[in-house]
């Protein structure tokens, strides 16, 4: 790619379609009222049935909550009203094991996602969340064999509480920030991942969430758990209706990967435009670990989203990939933060934004080497594109070393398409639309590249329509 | 434009240092180089900033920190920064924090200066070389 290059106006253009902007008519069998209150918390627990400890750490967690002020930091928060928004809803829909008992409604929403080709096709497990409640769950006999656990969140509570209260909130406390603390008081679905030691799981686990009503929040609570030696990859990818309440996904994502153990959490987040994403996702990396984040945020009005490894054993690596487009009205505050606490640890962070139509990307991260953490290597790689004059990209990393025996290597550009090479192609019969999209695809393809084949095709089918003009 | 800054930490101090770059108008050419070098229990902070404001085309911008950190009592905070609000633009930076490079001690110890020799030598070529 031409890093600098002669000016040339950009051809994308948002579209104004949103392909999954239906909304469903479902039945709910019950909405809380609107707003946080002590006794919105506990309905939610006696729903579910939970023992006495989970309801504590959600009303220690409210009361946190209402203590904290919103953070001025990073996108606009100013606009969410905690009081007008719904915090829980369970659709009129037991779970159940077998697709073809699912409601045909809720399945229709799925089917134009895409699960039951994909469950039929590759995957070991799907799950379904429908708003605020896991309704379908399938697991495949062979991990079953192997003593791999993968529920919904509430179902791992349920069947698995000791081993649930072991990791609860040890990596995300509730006090850990303001969002933090709501999805401790308010969390539904998720999921519950523990693979056992020197397990391999060799196919994707993946789970869906979908946002289907006004003034409604996304609360999902996810721990993973990988013992010593074990090995599996989990991807989510998410979708919403086009409604103009302000919708609000906050969720809390925390994973454990023990001594040589490798986990990826790999991520497509394509919310619609009035979706606030306000996430909190951190792995715990013990010796000779390995995490990989790979987080593609399309979608949502604002994300601010920093998947982060606390490297807490020697030789633990860690990594982040992260993709961000912002069109028109969009603010993704994406980035990372990698924490080296012990010593011969590495990370990597790649991140690669696009900006067009007046939208604004900014990468916000963090590497630190604590004074013990010797013989550190960090290295950051920041890219940009902005594809015309409305459009806005930002860096802000922080690169802390506290010892004198690391390196670390940080390097960002911004620029835009050149214009040789756009003449190039289309000296060769493509137009300059085709053109720009096979450019902006190929600057974004080393993070496609690390993502399932049946994502990779969905993201690049993504990145297009965002930046479809009214041409086809 | 481009400019030179050498920065000697060498008291056990905080020190804070922040850099703007700032692309008012268009066309203009900014380089900045900040060479660092942290001893003696020193803390530094520098905050680096490139802004291009969405007037300033045809900018051209280039930032570049490196930081030599030459004793274990010391530590450095890098932070450097980018807004940009054009697209018609070639911004970019980079940031790198190391100690001293032991395969280059060994190479002149080899040759027969002792270590205080060798990294003084290593520390005036880091900081000429802008």
């Amino acid at each position: 790619m031409s890093r600098f290059a002669p000016i040339s106006s950009s051809t994308l253009t948002p579209s104004p379609d949103y392909p999954l902007g239906h909304s469903d008519q479902v039945d709910y069998e019950f909405r809380s009222t609107a707003g946080l209150t002590e006794h919105t918390v506990r309905q939610i627990s006696t729903f579910k049935n939970e023992p006495p400890w989970m309801l504590n750490i959600r009303l220690s967690a409210l009361a946190e909550f209402n203590h904290m002020p919103t953070p001025k930091w990073g996108g606009d928060l100013s606009r969410i009203d905690f009081a007008k928004i719904h915090y829980y809803l369970k659709p009129s829909q037991q779970s159940v094991g077998d697709w073809d008992k699912v409601d045909s409604r809720i399945k229709k929403t799925f089917d134009k996602i895409g699960v039951p080709q994909a469950e039929r096709e590759m995957l070991a497990g799907v799950k379904a969340q429908f708003d605020s409640e896991v309704i379908y769950s399938s697991l495949k006999s062979f991990l079953a064999k192997k003593g791999v656990i993968f529920l919904g969140m509430d179902e791992g509570l349920r069947q698995y509480p000791d081993l649930v209260r072991q990791y609860f909130g040890k990596l995300v406390p509730s006090a850990d920030n303001k969002l933090a603390a709501l999805n401790t008081a308010v969390w539904s679905g998720g999921s519950f991942v523990y693979i056992p030691p020197n397990t391999q799981v060799d196919l994707p686990l993946q789970a869906y969430f979908r946002i289907n009503s006004p003034a409604a929040g996304q609360f999902e609570r996810t721990l993973i758990i990988a013992e010593e030696g074990s090995r599996v990859h989990y991807v989510e990818g998410c979708s919403a209706p086009a409604y103009s309440d302000g919708s609000l996904h906050a969720a809390v994502v925390e994973i454990f990967v023990k001594k040589g153990a490798t986990v990826q959490y790999t991520t497509v987040q394509n919310w619609y435009k009035n979706v606030y994403n306000l996430v909190t996702k951190r792995a715990r990396v013990e010796e000779e670990g390995h995490m990989r984040w790979v987080d593609g945020n399309l979608g949502s009005r604002l994300t601010m989203k920093y998947p982060s490894c606390f490297l807490t054993g020697r030789k633990a690596t860690g990594e982040t990939l992260s993709l961000a487009l912002a069109g028109s009205h969009q603010h993704q505050d994406t980035g990372a933060k990698m924490y080296h606490l012990a010593p011969e640890t590495s990370s990597q962070i790649l991140a690669k934004s696009v900006s067009f139509a007046g939208g604004r990307t900014s990468y916000r991260g963090m590497v630190q080497i604590n004074p013990a953490a010797a013989g550190c290597r960090s290295k950051v790689v920041c890219d940009a594109l902005i594809l015309d004059p409305r459009s806005r990209s930002d860096t802000y990393p922080t690169n802390k070393v506290l010892n004198s025996t690391s390196t670390v290597e940080h390097e960002a550009i911004v620029s835009r398409v050149g214009e040789d090479q756009l003449f190039y192609l289309m000296s060769r019969g493509l137009t300059e639309h085709q053109s720009e999209t096979l450019i902006v695809n190929g600057f974004l393809s080393p993070i496609i590249k690390q993502i399932p084949l049946e994502y990779a095709v969905e993201m690049n089918r993504l990145v297009d329509l965002e930046m479809e003009g009214s041409v086809g | 434009m481009t400019s030179t800054k050498i920065i000697r930490a060498d008291r056990p101090k905080i020190y804070y240092k922040d850099f703007t770059l700032l692309h008012s108008i268009p066309g203009a050419t900014k380089r900045l180089n900040i060479r660092a070098i942290v001893q003696n229990g020193a803390d530094l902070h520098i905050t680096g900033s490139i802004h291009i404001l969405p007037q300033a085309r045809n900018s051209d911008s280039f930032l570049d920190i490196r930081v030599l950190i030459l004793d274990e009592k010391s530590r450095a905070d890098i932070r450097p920064q980018l807004e940009i609000q054009t697209s018609d633009v070639k911004a970019s930076h980079a940031a790198t924090i190391s100690p001293v490079d032991p395969e280059q001690i060994f190479y002149l110890q080899a040759r027969g200066l002792n270590y205080a020799q060798a990294q003084k030598l290593i520390v005036a070529g880091f900081l000429s070389h802008a």
